[in-house]
């Protein structure tokens, strides 16, 4: 906003008498008029979101000048809040529509910079499908929508949307279609998206091949992060030709059998949630093949599943890794193979400083069990920041394989242990088993631990493990802070 | 570039700048507070503050307000920088929570001004080009005009009419949703 000088008072004091009420200085000059357009336009811009802009469009009854004033707001932003009841969600619904149709059917070239829409009630197929193509049309900036599913109508399907309009000017595009059916188009020209997450869609049968195609360069030239979660419809994703796209995240992709990605300027790349593991797709060799030399944060939390992945090239630069998921002991009739997908990301991780471990102790007994399978984590001398979030749903101990863990990261300057289930912790004492394994081999707590550069240590949620504490001070001369 | 050498020794100690309102009056502050102004921030870096920066359109009763106004805030960024609070350290947290409070307080305590203030605020505030205070002055329009009718608000900020009666009932006809 260019700033502006302030204009004189352009209107006399009002000649009605006794309008003037007591809070307001007797001078009765018109102040607000003395703002300039882009002045008014900015406290439009500050009236709230969730009456679908209904303030912003009452003004438009004070004035001449006021009239027209609001359809030049560069954002718009309807957010209906949570627990609509239905006809409020229904009347909403319908001024969001309102709103739109006077503010970019007022000429072909409108223009807004973002349009968000958040809506906890399922506008209808069309609806959506309006606010698609108008987006599609006049958003230069961001577009947003959020919508809520539809209610349950057994034996109907009206979730059926029309096709993602094929262009778009916008430049980040965020969609959360309620888990309705989306149609993809074949091809399309999304020149200045640089942005876009799709969230809870399904995609058209016999479409989601294309996705990877749309979002491939010759659609997307300048694509940099992609972000889709919750997506059903899409069993195999290939982007192999996404020059641009610097962050991939992928979670919950419920049919996803096949990943194959080619991106020589991804730097984070978080995997969640997907690829469910079957035989089939076991003896179908790797299912996920990631060529993406330049990568610094890589997530890929499941042990089972995604252990078909296959890192192209090796991760030489990743330095953020995690979360990465460790069981602390393999059951008898546990498969051998559980931790060889996260020993093996260790393995290869060789320049991460930053690492997050999920550490799983089995909620069964553990009675008898000698095989340690902590024995299998490679040095990670290289780690100087280390998160262990410790999952113990059985309430046994950890300190044992905490202390295993930290045995290997001799440069550790800061640790964070989080206890998942302390809550659990606080209502039952912790596993005193004679012979579970948990705790072993009990001569953990008379090992030195040698953890010269620890800086820093917070225990979250701590109450199980009282050896584990006494050791770090004692093995950490430079530790000056601790919770 | 011949100020290159002066805005260095400014930058180099805590460097004073002059504020000189419409109405001659001196004010003197410290860069930091100053630089929350981008006008004044550039002003610096093209190395024109010397003989003080002469503000014409601002009066000497809200020069006084503004530089209030940056100096809280200015502390607050500097304590943003300083505390760059490492992973998970819940003090820091707590420290800093604190602090945030006590300038939202200090916000809404500043908007306790009459409605003639407030507008010499905005324009102040947009003229100087310090975001911080152009959005929270121009919120608190924006919050006494949500809910209201027109009448009220024309009312409240004493705005003329000049719609005939067939363009307003016009307007209202076609945006009967927004009345409802």
């Amino acid at each position: 906003m260019t700033p502006v000088v302030p204009a004189p008072m352009a209107k006399q004091p009002m000649a009605k008498q006794g309008a003037v009420s007591s809070a307001v200085p007797s001078d009765g000059a018109d102040l607000i008029s003395g703002l300039s357009d882009d002045l008014l336009l900015h406290v439009l811009g500050f009236l709230p979101a969730a009456t679908g802009c209904r303030d912003m469009v009452r003004t438009s009854a004070l004035s001449r000048r006021w009239r027209h004033l609001w359809k030049r707001v560069p954002a718009l932003r309807f957010a209906s809040g949570e627990d609509v009841a239905p006809a409020d969600g229904r009347r909403f619904n319908a001024v969001v529509g309102a709103v739109l149709g006077r503010r970019l059917d007022a000429g072909a070239g409108a223009r807004v910079e973002a349009l968000e829409i958040s809506t906890a009630y399922w506008p209808g197929r069309v609806l959506v499908d309006a606010w698609l193509r108008l987006a599609a049309a006049h958003v230069a900036g961001t577009f947003a929508l959020v919508v809520a599913p539809p209610p349950p109508h057994p034996g109907r399907d009206q979730q059926l949307l029309g096709e993602l309009p094929a262009t778009t000017s916008a430049a980040a595009l965020r969609l959360s279609l309620g888990h309705a059916t989306l149609q993809l188009p074949a091809a399309a020209a999304f020149r200045e998206l640089a942005e876009l997450s799709l969230f809870n869609v399904a995609l058209a049968p016999g479409q989601g091949g294309r996705l990877g195609a749309l979002l491939s360069s010759p659609c997307c030239p300048r694509l940099r992060r992609v972000s889709l979660e919750v997506l059903s419809g899409l069993p195999e994703l290939r982007l192999e030709a996404a020059g641009a796209l610097e962050s991939l995240e992928l979670a919950f992709l419920l049919d996803l059998r096949r990943l194959h990605v080619d991106a020589g300027a991804l730097r984070v790349l978080r995997i969640r949630g997907c690829f469910a593991w079957t035989e089939e797709a076991a003896r179908a060799g790797s299912v996920a093949i990631v060529r993406a030399p330049a990568l610094v944060e890589l997530a890929c939390p499941r042990t089972r599943g995604t252990e078909l992945l296959e890192l192209g090239g090796g991760c030489p630069r990743v330095r953020r890794l995690g979360p990465v998921c460790i069981r602390s002991h393999l059951l008898p009739w546990c498969d051998p193979g559980e931790n060889d997908f996260a020993v093996e990301l260790l393995r290869r991780c060789t320049a991460a400083h930053r690492l997050h471990v999920c550490l799983e102790v089995p909620p069964r007994d553990l009675l008898y069990l000698e095989e340690d399978v902590m024995a299998e984590i490679p040095d990670l001398s290289h780690v100087t920041d280390l998160t262990v979030e410790v999952s113990s749903p059985g309430c046994h101990a950890f300190g044992a394989s905490v202390a295993n863990l930290l045995a290997r990261c001799i440069n550790l300057r800061r640790l964070r242990v989080d206890i998942v289930d302390a809550m659990e912790f606080r209502r039952k004492p912790p596993c005193l088993r004679e012979h579970c394994a948990c705790d072993a081999p009990s001569s953990w707590r008379d090992e030195r631990m040698a953890l010269p550069h620890l800086r820093e240590a917070a225990f979250v949620g701590f109450a199980a493990c009282y050896h584990l504490a006494p050791l770090l001070l004692a093995g950490a001369p430079g530790l000056d802070r601790r919770r | 570039m011949a100020s290159a050498g002066s805005g260095d020794e400014k930058a180099a100690a805590a460097a004073m700048i002059t504020l000189i309102s419409s109405d001659n009056e001196k004010f003197e502050v410290t860069e930091a507070t100053a630089t929350l102004s981008q006008t004044i921030r550039h002003m610096i870096e093209d190395g024109c503050t010397d003989g003080g920066v002469p503000l014409p359109n601002v009066t000497s009763k809200i020069l006084a307000r503004v530089i209030e106004y940056c100096k809280k805030h200015a502390t607050a960024a500097a304590g943003e920088e300083g505390s760059s609070s490492s992973f998970s350290d819940a003090a820091f947290l707590e420290v800093d929570r604190a602090f945030l409070e006590e300038l939202e307080e200090f916000d809404d305590a500043f908007l306790e001004v009459d409605r003639a203030t407030l507008f010499d605020l905005i324009l102040a505030a947009n003229y100087l080009d310090i975001k911080g205070l152009l959005n929270l002055t121009c919120q608190k329009v924006a919050d006494s005009v949500k809910g209201k009718t027109p009448e009220q608000i024309r009312e409240m900020y004493n705005i003329v009419n000049d719609l005939t009666p067939e363009e307003e009932a016009e307007i209202r006809r076609e945006t009967q949703w927004a009345f409802e």
